[in-house]
Parts: structure tokens; C-alpha cells; sequence
């Protein structure tokens, strides 16, 4: 499948891009997440700190990715 | 409900402007402040913040949402930053307006609350004088 990835701040700072298109075989965030450390290494410190947003609703690494979705990753957040 | 991500300085009364009072007995409001030092009380130099806006807004929508639910309050105004903030300016305002004041303490207390646990938005401190470069052995 194809999705489109956002990132953002630390994170984009790390991957110096904040969107990428990846196509991608496994099915779940988390594997998609294990598939983007792959290509940026830079990601690993934030494995274990990072938040993930499936088509803009927060979501666990075991939610079940579609064809198209868009799936963000962040640190956790700290508006205000 | 009001809701804006703007890149432009925010104020208390902008959120006012957004708000119908009209019957209503009270209003709180929480305005948040960018500090001029960091959680170690090093001087910053101002503060930069970066939203997820589609999501921001979803997330800012489910709160007023939330609001509504719990208290019966309708009138919720919540402005927040993106961008470069200088210290002492306003990063975020959240305005509640409700018939008595209970509601409108307890709305707004959760509103900045849950804010800063779902709504994704980050910020970033930068130092006001950059760190001395460390000396190699």
C-alpha cells in the first residue's frame, strides 16, 4: 500500500522532511513506523516517545493502515 | 465554539469578540504566557510553536465538544499560537462564558488541561544566548 507520512518537530527535524510518500508491506503503524527507522535511522532515539495519529484521529501502534491513509508521528505534544 | 491556529499575536479580547454573552453570568478565561526562561531558568530568546492544524482543530473541536457535555457550555473561545512567540506575549487564550461561575472555572480548567495532553502542537525553546561549544579532550 501507499500512504502518505507526516512528521513533525523533532521528528521532521531528524528526517529533514515533514511529508513522504512511502509504499509500504506491512499493515499496522507500528510496522510502518519499524519501516521509516530503516530509512532514517535518525528516528530510533524517539522510538519509545513517539505518538502516532492514523487520518488525523490518535492512534496505537497496532492500528490497521489502509490504502491512501495519512499517518503522522510526533513527539508527545506540549501546546499551551 | 471558536477555534483558531494563527500565526498572528492573539489576545485576550480577540477571544471576547467571539464569545455571545447575552444571558450569561460569568466568564473565565486562561490566558498562557510564553516564559522568559527554561524549566532550568535559562534566559530564552523567544519561543516557537508548530501545529498539526487539521488535526489541532479536530482535537480543539472534541474538547468544546466535551465542554458541552459535561457543563452545558457553549460558549468556549480558544486561540492559540503558531509560529515565532515572544517571551511575554500570549501563546494561548481560552475563554469560557457560561450562566454561573462554577461551569465556567471547571470548562476552562479542563479546556487548557486536555489541551496540553491531545491537541498536537509543540514548542520549542530557544535559548536566549547559544551554548558555549564543548571543549574536546
Amino acid at each position: 500500500m501507499r500512504v502518505q507520512v507526516k512528521l513533525f518537530s523533532l521528528l521532521r527535524e531528524a528526517v529533514g522532511h515533514s511529508e513522504l510518500l512511502i509504499d509500504f508491506r506491512g499493515e499496522t503503524a507500528g510496522e510502518l513506523w519499524e519501516e521509516l527507522q530503516r530509512r532514517f535511522p535518525a528516528l530510533a532515539p524517539f522510538r519509545s516517545a513517539r505518538a502516532i495519529a492514523v487520518n488525523r484521529q490518535h492512534a496505537h501502534e497496532s492500528a490497521l493502515l489502509s490504502d491512501g491513509d495519512e499517518i503522522a508521528f510526533f513527539p508527545p505534544v506540549s501546546g499551551g | 465554539m471558536y477555534l483558531e491556529i494563527t500565526e498572528r499575536p492573539i489576545s485576550l479580547e480577540d477571544a471576547l469578540a467571539h464569545l455571545d454573552l447575552i444571558g450569561l453570568g460569568g466568564l473565565v478565561a486562561f490566558v498562557g504566557i510564553a516564559r522568559p526562561t527554561d524549566s532550568q531558568g535559562c534566559p530564552l530568546s523567544h519561543l516557537e510553536y508548530e501545529a498539526y492544524a487539521e488535526m489541532a482543530h479536530i482535537e480543539m473541536e472534541k474538547l468544546c465538544r466535551e465542554i458541552e457535555r459535561r457543563w452545558g457550555v457553549t460558549q468556549v473561545a480558544v486561540l492559540h499560537r503558531v509560529g515565532r512567540v515572544e517571551i511575554g506575549t500570549p501563546s494561548v487564550v481560552i475563554a469560557v462564558a457560561s450562566e454561573h461561575r462554577a461551569e465556567a472555572f471547571a470548562a476552562c480548567q479542563y479546556a487548557i488541561d486536555t489541551l496540553k495532553e491531545t491537541v498536537p502542537i509543540w514548542k520549542k525553546e530557544v535559548p536566549l544566548l547559544s551554548k558555549a561549544p564543548t571543549l574536546g579532550v
